[in-house]
């Protein structure tokens, strides 16, 4: 047999076929990174972290972002203000007691499959939320919702609840089409979490059941996901045909994507890496978050930051100007755990200044020198404005040796990590609380026996007046309301096993055709940007 | 062939338990058979090791899943727990999977909530096109140059190639993927640098899942050149890490083919050179080479994990990594077993190809 | 090729290490690849020894944040502002030790068990080299990273992973010479004589698979250094701030206008390991043929 003419051939032709790829890729037009930005198309880049589109399950990052195109809530954030403003429903009331708020439809409202938004949507919606016993189910505890009529949905709790129209903006309460997601199979009865089967008309495309501008179209939670317009959109005109959403992981990939054209908007460009771009038809917008970085200290007496004197020790040995720096430009300092953008914070300049000398007095008065902690950090954890976790926690490492400690550093992957935090088995770690909606009762979890406290081994018998504060905090009234969570929050300040490192900003990079902006919680809103 | 030659992977290349002698259909029907009841236990030992993974890993599947607020709440854990029938003891579970196995239902991947065969339906084909380009390109290159190194065997075409294959494999590929993406995409921007197409571009019509196949049936010139202009960068880069193994194997393959008794025959016969290269170097080449493609292949299904996260690509690595670092049990499991049974496959194939090419491959 | 070169092929080949009488180095020692990589080895031993050749505390914050490369600090500064040319020479003293114990215990391993299956054939050979191929399918990396998720990140557990992942190569290999050569006829004749099997084992098997073993070590060190700083670069390796090439470079992924952060580590590790595939490639040059000796084989 003459094995030389068949795989002599064979080569032959792998070498045309590649020599003539090669040529038609580089070939100009259709696939040169310049090239490619139609005008009725909107590339978003984003560091994804899809998991789930069924508005009942969604609390990831990436899924919220495109819930803003295709659904809608009662309320939302507008522009620049900071307080909910009307949607699906045209008007809110808070009651007196604040006990309850009253929610009047828009009468107008349909969504993508033609059927008008009355209130049994409104109470399926959230009841399925409730009962479907997923990540944001936590959101409807302690209250009830109830339909008066048709156009009207009240919602009610047993103690006063302010937070209520602002914990409906959040896009997990996203009001879908009741009909027909219990015809796919959907319930919202209190043992939904079982019976529930609606979950695939989520993702299948156009279904349908939200009253976004946009409708979905594909759903691949690790490449991109891809909306189309809602052609009888009860809100308008829609500015474009499609919204392509992709991932990618690299910063620097997004800052040559939308230098380039190729994307519009990129949402995870670091602030210090922003700083570089120079073109004229790109925005570069800076945005405070509503969340701190945090270190927690745990009191479990295995640990040497059990001892008071060790934890004041680091609150005042770190240097926080430092670590400002490190975390990029428009980083702020930030005084306790509730950030300057919400009410009840107390500003930068009241934050505690570092003192090295003294630090390592109290360190040494307390005979801890030497003594060595164990300093648990997430070291894949992209999400808190591109800062580096690595980074910061050297710092904190050098900086504490300073001080007369030794830290030892435990990175892991941010499951591992977390779990670790959860179980109350950290020693020092570095976290972020990403804010639910924008109002501070959220972060009463970081109080004595709450979520954050509990990991750190700090109970309500241990600090019941800072416990008392809390109960205070969260059923104030009006303008109550502000002087009860800074009295809280300075409470925390003096006394919780915590030490608030920075304030991060998120940049948003949009070309300057576009526009777009970040709403007070530091958000992208699809429904929000206006056409080219 | 020769003695027992170890390439720079370190598998020898002649296992005993090769491809069937020329014998005919008996020494095929054994070799098939005895190939796939060690393939199938090597996929039930996959299985175990991957449950067993789970119980060492200190992290609970719920963790990853599921909101900081949802954990604190008995019933909510308890809810994902049942649907995911992680309530049950492990040897309970494992058996489940077991049986769902046998009907090709892989679980469910926690992560993502899809079936992980769908899951890897999807993000496979991805994979596949790129490792199958790179494959090709680094053997085209690896075997042409290879053979001309053997040719002029210690004069400078063989030196520069050796040495240029030598540093091939001595760089590591994500940073030469992150060096590349560099130079061709931010400075020259010559090539994309993210995706498998334009973002504005809509995918083909889904036929093979290889974007460059079917964009061409459907017909849609523009999406194919897309496609190929995003293949061109990953593709090369994983091609580079497998060109030298390649270019040295082919070579000492020739040369070992070349030194034999019946090319001294042929050359006091008076064949010339370039015949006796051909027909008695390559040809002695074709079985190791084949065997050889098969292991670059499964070496570059690992290095795709890296490449895939710089690109963005959208494939199995990617899907890999993040279950890995999100301990999803389900898919962990998925992707081991599907990626063995591609390894395996290749390698069976590969065995059978060689011994088409070589008769003297021996059964043992 | 020309008649000259086919004779001194033909009587490399048929000459052995042993018998031949030299007073200069061996051949393939004295080929420039080698000699060039004896050369960067030498530098790379003496960075590791002598810590006082790093201009900086590879630990320390030397200078201005993110410094390009400049006459003070040649490779330029870190994020925290660490000479980056210090952290580098420091990051020998981890990559190469822990390169070379990965192949050691895989060598270790794997030798043990190839020899043990080869030796014995049978079911012994069977159930373990369905191990090693259970092994050796099993994607690397996810091993590896399972592994290294369970057991924590540290150095240590990424050479265990690593060395997990790695002994089958070696096992095959070794079984195969110890099968060719259980039937060639200086071993038969040995046993024949009454040799027992472990002293069969030990004298007539292991010098032909050390031989063997040696030259894939050599070959696989680089791999084993690459595979190492793959497993820091997705973050299950080397702890910060100890300095790896492969957490450096994985950190300096979002440093992109900052490229010395990633050029230094990559250059070593591309200098050290392409040296080791140079001396690994000369010694099997100059092995393989003495193999062919002493498993008996004919060509």
């Amino acid at each position: 047999m003459n094995t030389k003419n068949p795989r002599r051939a064979a080569a032959s032709l792998a070498v045309a076929v590649s020599g003539l790829l090669l040529v038609t890729a580089c070939s100009p037009g259709g696939s040169s990174p310049q090239a490619s930005s139609d005008p009725d198309v909107l590339v978003v880049d984003q560091s994804f972290t899809a998991q789930s589109i069924d508005p009942a399950t969604i609390f990831q990052v990436t899924d919220a972002i495109v819930a803003t195109g295709i659904y809608q809530t009662l309320v939302s954030y507008q522009g620049d203000d900071p307080t909910p403003q009307p949607l699906l429903a045209k008007s809110y009331e808070v009651s007196e007691d604040g006990k309850s708020v009253t929610f009047t439809l828009d009468e107008a409202a349909t969504f993508a499959n033609g059927e008008p938004v009355t209130s049994d949507d409104v109470v399926f919606s959230l009841e399925r939320l409730r009962n479907l016993k997923s990540s944001p189910s936590y959101l409807m505890d302690g209250l009830t919702v109830t339909a008066p009529d048709e156009h009207t949905v009240v919602v009610a709790s047993e103690n006063p609840a302010s937070y209520i129209p602002s914990l409906l903006t959040s896009t997990a309460t996203s009001i879908v089409e009741a009909d027909a997601v219990r015809e796919a199979g959907g319930s919202d009865a209190a043992d939904a979490a079982e019976t529930d089967g609606a979950g695939s008309l989520f993702t299948s495309a156009e279904n349908g059941v939200g009253s976004g501008p946009y409708q979905l179209d594909s759903y691949d939670t690790n490449s991109q996901i891809t909306l189309v317009k809602n052609e009888d959109w009860w809100g308008g005109d829609v500015p474009y045909e499609r919204i392509v959403i992709r991932n990618v992981k690299n910063p620097q990939q997004q800052k040559s994507n939308v230098e380039s054209g190729e994307s519009q908007i990129a949402l995870d460009i670091p602030g210090r890496v922003a700083e570089g771009i120079t073109s004229e038809t790109l925005d570069v917008n800076a945005y405070p978050s509503p969340e701190v970085l945090y270190l927690a200290m745990s009191t479990d007496p295995s640990s040497p930051t059990s001892d008071q004197k060790v934890r004041d020790a680091i609150r005042l040995g770190l240097d926080y100007d430092a670590l400002v720096q490190l975390a990029g430009p428009g980083t702020l300092r930030a005084a306790g755990i509730i950030p300057s953008n919400l009410i009840g914070s107390v500003p930068a300049e009241d934050a505690i200044e570092t003192d090295v000398e003294a630090a390592k007095q109290m360190i040494d008065d307390a005979g801890a020198t030497g003594e060595t902690i164990t300093f648990d950090y997430a070291n894949d954890y992209t999400r808190l404005a591109g800062i580096d976790y690595n980074i910061i926690a050297q710092a904190v490492q050098t900086q504490l040796a300073a001080i007369g400690l030794t830290v030892e550093l435990n990175p892991t992957p941010t499951s591992t990590s977390l779990q670790r935090y959860i179980d109350g088995e950290t020693q020092l770690a570095l976290w972020s609380w990403p804010p639910d909606y924008g109002d501070p009762d959220n972060l009463l979890v970081f109080g004595p026996g709450g979520l954050i406290g509990e990991r750190v081994h700090w109970t309500a018998e241990d600090a019941p007046e800072i416990a008392a504060l809390g109960e205070t905090a969260r059923t104030a009234l009006g303008d109550d309301r502000e002087p009860a969570y800074t009295a809280w929050n300075e409470a925390l300040i003096e006394e919780a096993p915590y030490a608030y490192l920075l304030e991060p900003t998120f940049t948003l990079v949009s070309s300057a055709a576009v526009g777009a902006k970040l709403d007070p919680m530091a958000n992208l809103n699809l429904s929000q940007i206006a056409a080219n | 062939m020769s003695a027992p030659s170890v390439d720079s992977v370190g598998v020898s290349t002649d296992t005993p338990t090769g491809a069937p002698a020329s014998s005919g259909g008996a020494g095929y029907t054994r070799f098939v058979l005895r190939r796939v009841v060690a393939s199938v236990i090597t996929l039930f030992g996959i299985t175990i090791v991957s449950f067993g993974i789970s119980v060492l890993v200190p992290v609970r599947a719920e963790t990853v899943n599921l909101s900081q607020q949802a954990l604190a709440n008995p019933e909510v854990v308890a809810a994902f727990r049942e649907k995911f029938g992680l309530d049950l003891p492990i040897w309970e579970q494992y058996l489940r999977y077991l049986g769902g196995l046998l009907h090709g239902d892989l679980g469910i991947s926690q992560q993502t909530g899809n079936p992980v065969s769908t899951d890897l339906a999807n993000y496979a084909p991805a994979t596949l096109e790129l490792v199958v380009y790179a494959t090709l390109l680094s053997l085209v290159a690896g075997v042409a140059f290879g053979i001309i190194a053997a040719a002029m065997r210690n004069r400078w075409p063989d030196h520069l190639a050796r040495l240029v294959s030598l540093i091939g494999v001595s760089v590591p590929t994500y940073w030469l993927a992150l060096v590349g993406s560099t130079l061709l995409f931010r400075q020259l921007g010559w090539l994309p640098g993210s995706g498998r197409l334009d973002a504005t571009m809509m995918p083909p019509p889904r036929a093979t899942g290889f974007y460059t196949i079917d964009s061409l049936l459907a017909g849609q010139f523009d999406v194919f050149q897309s496609a190929v202009a995003h293949l061109i960068l990953p593709a090369a880069i994983l091609a580079i890490s497998t060109l030298g193994m390649i270019l040295r194997f082919t070579r000492s393959s020739v040369l070992d083919g070349l030194s034999t008794d019946a090319v001294k025959a042929a050359k006091v016969k008076g064949l010339p050179h370039r015949r006796v290269l051909m027909r008695y170097g390559v040809r002695m080449a074709s079985s190791p080479i084949i065997t050889v493609a098969a292991l670059s292949f499964g070496f570059l299904l690992a290095a795709t994990v890296y490449v895939e996260q710089i690109f963005s690509w959208g494939g199995m690595g990617q899907y890999a990594y993040r279950a890995s670092t999100n301990l999803d049990l389900s898919a962990i499991t998925g992707i081991s077993v599907v990626v063995a049974v591609i390894f395996l496959l290749v390698n069976f194939l590969a065995d059978l190809l060689a011994s088409a090419f070589d008769p003297r491959i021996r059964l043992q | 090729m020309t008649k000259t070169d086919v004779v001194a092929a033909v009587r490399q080949a048929t000459t052995t290490e042993l018998h031949r009488r030299h007073r200069r180095l061996p051949a393939w020692m004295r080929r420039p690849g080698t000699i060039f990589a004896f050369v960067v080895l030498a530098f790379w031993l003496l960075i590791i020894a002598l810590p006082v050749l790093r201009p900086y505390d590879p630990l320390a914050t030397v200078g201005p944040a993110l410094a390009p490369p400049g006459p003070e600090f040649l490779f330029g500064t870190d994020a925290l502002g660490r000479d980056n040319l210090s952290r580098t020479l420091a990051g020998a003293t981890v990559s190469i030790p822990n390169g070379i114990a990965i192949v050691v215990a895989a060598a270790t391993i794997g030798t043990t068990i190839g020899l043990i299956a080869g030796f014995f054939g049978g079911w012994v050979d069977e159930v373990l080299m369905r191990l090693a191929d259970l092994v050796f399918a099993f994607p690397s990396i996810i091993l590896a990273m399972a592994i290294a998720a369970a057991l924590g990140p540290s150095i240590q557990n990424a050479v265990i992973a690593a060395a997990i992942t790695w002994w089958p190569a070696y096992a095959r290999a070794v079984r195969s010479i110890v099968l060719a050569m259980r039937e060639s006829e200086f071993v038969l004749s040995n046993r024949l004589s009454g040799v027992g099997t472990f002293r069969s084992i030990v004298i007539d098997m292991l010098p032909a698979v050390l031989g063997s073993v040696l030259v894939l070590g050599m070959l696989d060190m680089g791999a084993a250094i690459l595979f190492l700083a793959g497993l820091s670069f997705l973050g299950l390796g080397a702890v910060p701030p100890t300095p790896e090439w492969g957490s450096m470079i994985s950190g300096a992924v979002q440093y992109f206008d900052e490229w010395w952060l990633a050029v230094a580590p990559g250059l070593a590790i591309v200098t050290v390991v392409l040296a080791f595939n140079l001396i690994g490639d000369a010694l099997r040059d100059q092995l393989e043929p003495r193999l062919q000796e002493m498993t008996g084989e004919q060509e």
